[in-house]
């Protein structure tokens, strides 16, 4: 019945395949798309690789950009799909994991996995820093509602606000982090601004290892998710078990938010701008729109990635081209929302 | 008339805050009835709605449906007995009317399965019944305040249950469309059986197709009966604090309220 969405979701994804090819040609070395799919592809199926081919290519595709690109590709598609819930569960076109702080809170927890280890407790980072970053973000949540409680419509603008005094807080806590521990200042640092810089295959599947059953889960409750918006007191009566529900996938959308600012960073806007533009090319039907946004939400940030990485002279931290295309567009969706006519 | 009553509501307590809301309410509901929920603004009528659709739960007392505990029954179970159309409804994104119709269908429907030829049958009815069929592909979001209001009330009716309970559903709707939701519900009631319990401000519209009338007057149950026996002078001036005159010589009681001082 639905075959425009289902078509431009299709699109996206041919589009997403096409772009991780390209992308990974693009660099200092440039390599031609018909090389990469045979470095590929020799990797995974023949073990050999054509002779024609320059022999530091495989090195450059499999070891260096493509667990960066990869890396973008989770990263944007997560941060979009847990923008997207953010933004159906609060009814909200204005949340996504930045506005509401949760970002913040994962970075913060982040850095205090680093603490850790400076005064002795030694957990291994591929687990200290995913699990404390979710700490944050989940505490980050609770602390975002319990702010905003007192107005009971859960409104946008006392979320939001409640958000950035979070995010300032947390911000000056990562800064005082770094304060006091100034060898790993710069690692610290990029939490702050967000990058993919030298991302490897364990990034990869730390991103995708945590998003993959968080992404199922929420798409198992899309549906639900849909009915939801008609509130809370509508829902209940149709059938759904509301509150177990939101907290469920308030959850999972922190856990995906914890585990892309774990390897990535705070990188901003994301998750708020694709819902949103979707959502008025293929309607609100989160079934559909859920998968579309992980596609374009990886599309935006490999592009951006990409332009970081290839063409812009010396590399700009990730987070801060975001927020630069991202901030004058929250300004404007906010503007269109006081006005009225986002919704109602 | 030996059938075992719909609803019934055994020394009922609810406490909202420190605050009772209903202290000792007991009454029971009658399937294949119209029922009136009636009183001023404070007096419980939607916090009553609330704890019979389950939304609520009692601080203490027993409220059962069908001789089970209300509380008992699985909140999908009970979304194929119950309906609620609300007193108004924000929709949070733009879903068109048909869409929003098709929600109705939920409990019916299993997890990523597409509605089936009965499913769209229903909505297409409901939509007819409420005279929206023309808007289905227009987006909620675009609709007037009484056109949204036929949409949630199609949606109610999509869901096919036995029992509908209204919210103060029709305060925002002019009065052709009030008369026409209430025509259908009334037509619900005696050709297939379906109990109808309405929170109604407008005491005319309730003693016009209200068979029996449920008076709320601060968290008390009033008194319940029917409605021609119970709507008297006396009754608004007690519970409405009103002057009025209750005439009866129609098929239907009317009332004529003293608008003028003296």
């Amino acid at each position: 019945m639905k075959a425009k969405p289902l078509s431009i979701t299709f699109v996206l994804f041919l589009g997403l395949a096409a772009s991780i090819v390209f992308a990974t040609g693009v660099g200092y070395l440039p390599i031609t798309a018909g090389e990469v799919i045979q470095i590929i592809w020799g990797r995974l199926f023949a073990d050999t690789y054509p002779a024609a081919i320059n022999q530091a290519f495989p090195f450059v595709v499999l070891d260096v950009r493509l667990p960066r690109i990869l890396t973008a590709v989770l990263v944007g598609g997560g941060l979009a799909v847990a923008g997207c819930v953010f933004q159906a569960i609060l009814l909200n076109p204005l949340a996504d994991p930045y506005t509401l702080g949760i970002s913040s809170g994962a970075a913060f927890g982040a850095s205090l996995a680093l603490i850790l280890a400076i005064i002795g407790i030694t957990l291994p980072f591929w687990f200290s820093v995913p699990l404390f970053a979710f700490l944050g973000a989940i505490a980050t949540l609770y602390a975002v509602f319990y702010l905003a409680s007192a107005d009971t419509r859960l409104s946008s603008n006392t979320l939001i606000l409640s958000g950035v005094i979070l995010s300032a807080i947390l911000s000056a806590g990562i800064g005082f982090i770094k304060y006091l521990a100034d060898e790993e200042v710069s690692i610290i640092i990029f939490w702050l601004m967000g990058s993919l810089v030298g991302k490897s295959w364990t990034d990869v599947v730390l991103v995708a290892f945590l998003l993959a059953p968080s992404f199922l889960l929420i798409l198992y409750f899309a549906r639900d998710l849909n009915i939801m918006s008609l509130g809370s007191k509508t829902s209940d009566t149709l059938g759904i078990e509301t509150a177990r529900i939101r907290k469920i996938l308030l959850v999972s959308a922190s856990l995906i938010t914890a585990a892309c600012v774990s390897v990535s960073g705070i990188i901003g806007f994301v998750g708020l701008i694709i819902p949103h533009i979707l959502r008025l090319a293929l309607g609100a039907d989160n079934r559909v729109l859920l998968p579309a946004c992980f596609f374009a939400g990886a599309l935006l940030l490999l592009f951006a990635d990409t332009v970081t990485r290839a063409f812009l002279p010396s590399e700009l931290p990730i987070g801060v081209l975001t927020s630069l295309i991202g901030g004058p567009f929250f300004c404007y969706i906010f503007r269109q929302k006081q006005l009225g006519s986002v919704s109602q | 008339m030996s059938q075992s009553p719909l609803f019934t509501m055994d020394s009922g307590i609810f406490k909202y805050g420190n605050t009772g809301v209903f202290d000792d309410l007991s009454f029971s509901l009658r399937a294949g009835r119209f029922y009136g929920l009636i009183g001023p603004n404070g007096s419980g009528k939607s916090t009553l709605i609330d704890l019979l659709m389950g939304i609520k739960e009692l601080s203490g007392g027993r409220l059962t449906y069908k001789c089970r505990t209300l509380n008992s029954y699985r909140k999908k179970d009970l979304a194929r007995h119950l309906a609620l159309v609300p007193q108004q409804i924000t929709v949070g994104f733009d879903y068109s009317v048909y869409d929003l119709v098709l929600m109705g269908r939920h409990p019916y429907i299993p997890r990523f399965s597409a509605p089936t030829a009965d499913d769209v049958q229903r909505v297409d009815e409901a939509l007819e019944l409420m005279d929206i069929f023309h808007l289905r592909k227009r987006s909620v979001g675009t609709l007037s305040g009484g056109e949204k209001q036929r949409v949630i009330v199609a949606r109610a009716l999509a869901q096919a249950t036995e029992t509908i309970m209204l919210d103060e559903a029709t305060s925002s709707l002019d009065i052709k469309h009030t008369i026409e939701i209430m025509r259908v519900l009334q037509r619900r009631v005696k050709e297939s059986g379906v109990t109808v319990l309405a929170a109604i401000h407008d005491l005319n519209l309730a003693a016009a197709f209200c068979e029996e009338l449920l008076v709320l007057k601060e968290g008390r149950l009033y008194t319940m009966g029917k409605t021609d026996e119970i709507l008297s002078s006396a009754l608004l001036l007690e519970v409405f604090s009103v002057q009025g005159a209750v005439l009866k010589d129609r098929a239907y009681p009317r009332i004529e309220y003293q608008m003028h001082e003296g």
